[in-house]
């Protein structure tokens, strides 16, 4: 079968939201007090036996917020131009990590040059889209919609919002898909798929009144969800919130005691990014059906000084990436997990006055795992051929890249996400 | 700059700026969307911006015109903003006469989406349905929890609220009291019922035994919990 057809069936069968919100207001119909045992119980029973990841894949998404430079990640080291454009903030070519005679990578991402050895990253170069919009914002909703016309409004979905719902099941897992973080992308934005943001796990729970015997608690739980499901009948904003705390708080029980339980086997650094990306192989080792998940990591923005922050950031990134990859492959499960790394734009070709870069166009994408088919994909954007505002011009499409995750990845049809123009790259191994 | 030529120092920058219609556009519609809808009309727009015009500039006369407008008490602004954190959490420490230093509410406000002074980026908060996601929505019920059970650090006596204001007699009095304060009434019978239930119901109902049981500080924490208070 198709890998919508897997992706359909979920790792995590039993388990119907609405069956069980039913389930749930009966027994608050009826009165009855709910230890929390109980309610762990009523899962326990419908929860089939555990099951194997082999044959079920995983999409990793990891946005480097404020917009990378690309110039100094996969660098153009044997290019003149380079140099001429860039001046004090050239890197030496002498400390790069050489891919080919052409191309090389910043020497902090030691890590991505272990993955690259290994054949487990892919590097797109040259990405972006036409009439690139150079603000923040604007750029980034288009990256996570996928649209670059369209106004973005409040109606707005993502991405991966799209393909969520365009996949989904009648017993899908609240963990079908994660926001790792605490405020939710556009990306994941989907029009009937709850899509949970967990931001700490210790803190990803329904608290109660320590004081309070396991009868006063669980009565205190049951009347907190009765009022929800009440308050939902009113519609409109209340309908949404309602929904919100109710999925929210059942998804904390589907989480489980798993999670806690697993043990990582690769030094994670102990930075923001590292944890989340703990989380995201906490979430994928504990066969909770997690097909998407998203992390989000900022800093990028160097519009001075250049020098001393990037250089920092991109060791940070590789390190983290590597310890992910080593871990999940430590685990078996390295090829089943694919992680799409991207930022909304590349920044300006010339260096600034202040030793920094401005926004630019087109930059690198990095496509990493087992799975992947590692080396370089697309063309570079040629440094003697700029836009108007001295940008690289793109060679390769975003979509390109949505179109290859969404359907040779997971196997969902890529025209209801990005539409029929973008075809999509072979990133993967057959 | 904007069809104008010549040598520009910050404050012309800033003058230039006011005289646009955007501007007015740009500052009604954040307006309206703090005090009235979230979704404000052009002709609600073109409205306070045209009194922003004919005002000189006046912020306190667009405001003016938006607390007195019709839009302010129709359906359409009532209960439909969803709080920020700094509502949620000061608006329930008010009610409930809490008083701490403020290392706490930063915390909480943090877990909820919004570190003060601090936006994710120079646009600020998105704000609006954006604050909420499950994260946010435990949060938000745990910051209720926080500030409602027994013995906890921002714990308020909730028992002396009720004796002060003389609202101990039945279940339903304590309900209503507590309702009114904190989401100024108007909740429908279904959720209502589920509170006096929650105090042992209309019944037989005693106020010592429901301040030692924790069921009187169950129903501030349902009240400051429920998806009402989280709109305003």
């Amino acid at each position: 079968m198709s890998e919508t057809q897997n992706l359909r069936g979920g790792a995590l069968g039993g388990v119907d939201r609405r069956a069980f919100l039913t389930r749930g207001l009966a027994f608050v119909a009826a009165g009855s007090l709910m230890p929390a045992a109980f309610v762990r119980g009523v899962f326990a029973e419908e929860l089939p036996d555990a099951q194997t990841l082999s044959g079920r894949r995983v999409l990793v998404v990891v946005q480097l917020g404020g917009g990378n430079d690309g110039l100094n990640t996969v660098i153009p080291y044997a290019d003149g131009a380079y140099f001429d454009a860039r001046g004090e903030l050239a890197v030496n070519p002498e400390s790069v990590i050489a891919l080919d005679d052409r191309v090389a990578l910043h020497p902090y991402l030691a890590g991505f040059g272990e993955l690259y050895e290994r054949g487990s990253l892919a590097i797109i170069e040259g990405v972006g889209y036409s009439d690139p919009n150079r603000s923040h914002f604007r750029a980034m909703d288009i990256w996570n919609t996928a649209s670059p016309r369209a106004d973005v409004t409040e109606a707005s979905t993502g991405w991966l919002g799209r393909l969520l719902d365009a996949s989904a099941g009648d017993h899908d897992s609240r963990w079908r898909s994660a926001n790792v973080g605490a405020v939710a992308p556009l990306a994941l934005g989907a029009d009937d798929t709850f899509v949970p943001s967990l931001e700490s796990m210790p803190a990803y729970v329904l608290q109660s009144d320590q004081r309070l015997s396991e009868a006063g608690a669980a009565r205190r739980t049951t009347d907190w969800m009765q009022i929800y499901a009440q308050q939902a009948a009113a519609g409109g904003r209340l309908a949404m919130l309602s929904r919100t705390g109710l999925d929210a708080y059942q998804s904390t029980i589907e989480l489980g005691d798993d999670v806690s339980d697993y043990v990582a086997l690769a030094d994670y650094p102990t930075s923001p990014l590292g944890s989340a990306l703990f989380t995201c192989a906490q979430l994928i080792g504990s066969n909770l059906g997690t097909t998407v998940l998203y992390v989000t990591t900022g800093g990028f923005v160097s519009h001075a000084a250049q020098a001393r922050t990037q250089p920092e950031l991109l060791r940070g990134l590789s390190e983290a990436m590597l310890a992910f990859q080593n871990d999940l492959d430590a685990h078996g499960t390295g090829a089943d997990v694919t992680t799409f790394v991207w930022t909304e734009f590349g920044r300006r070709v010339r260096a600034n006055g202040s030793a920094g870069t401005d926004h630019g166009a087109a930059g690198p994408a990095f496509v990493v795992g087992g799975s992947v088919l590692g080396g370089l994909h697309g063309e570079p954007s040629p440094l003697g051929d700029l836009d108007d505002n001295g940008n690289l011009r793109y060679t390769t499409d975003f979509r390109s890249i949505y179109a290859s995750l969404a359907e040779q990845w997971l196997g969902v049809d890529r025209r209801g996400i990005v539409g029929d123009e973008f075809a999509p790259l072979t990133l993967f191994r057959s | 700059m904007l069809g104008v030529s010549g040598t520009f120092d910050d404050a012309d920058v800033v003058a230039l700026l006011a005289e646009r219609r955007e501007t007015a556009d740009f500052i009604g519609t954040k307006l309206w969307r703090f005090f009235a809808v979230p979704e404000p009309t052009p002709r609600m727009v073109e409205r306070t911006s045209d009194v922003y015009f004919a005002s000189g500039g006046s912020i306190r006369e667009v405001v003016r015109t938006i607390l007195l407008s019709e839009e302010m008490y129709s359906a359409d602004a009532y209960r439909t903003r969803v709080k920020s954190p700094v509502e949620v959490v000061f608006g329930a420490e008010r009610a409930l006469g809490i008083e701490s230093d403020g290392r706490l509410e930063m915390q909480q406000m943090r877990v909820m989406g919004q570190q003060l002074f601090l936006p994710p980026d120079p646009a600020g908060w998105t704000g609006g349905d954006a604050w909420i996601n499950s994260t946010t929505m435990l949060a938000r019920s745990n910051f209720a929890n926080l500030v409602t059970q027994r013995g906890g650090r921002m714990a308020t006596d909730v028992g002396s609220l009720l004796t002060a204001a003389g609202a101990t007699r039945s279940a339903a009095e304590v309900v209503d009291w507590v309702l009114d304060l904190l989401v100024g009434g108007d909740v429908d019978a279904t959720t209502r019922e589920t509170l006096v239930d929650h105090l042992g119901g209309s019944f037989h109902f005693d106020f010592e035994r429901a301040a030692r049981d924790g069921s009187l500080n169950g129903l501030f924490y349902l009240a400051l919990s429920m998806p009402l208070y989280q709109v305003s």
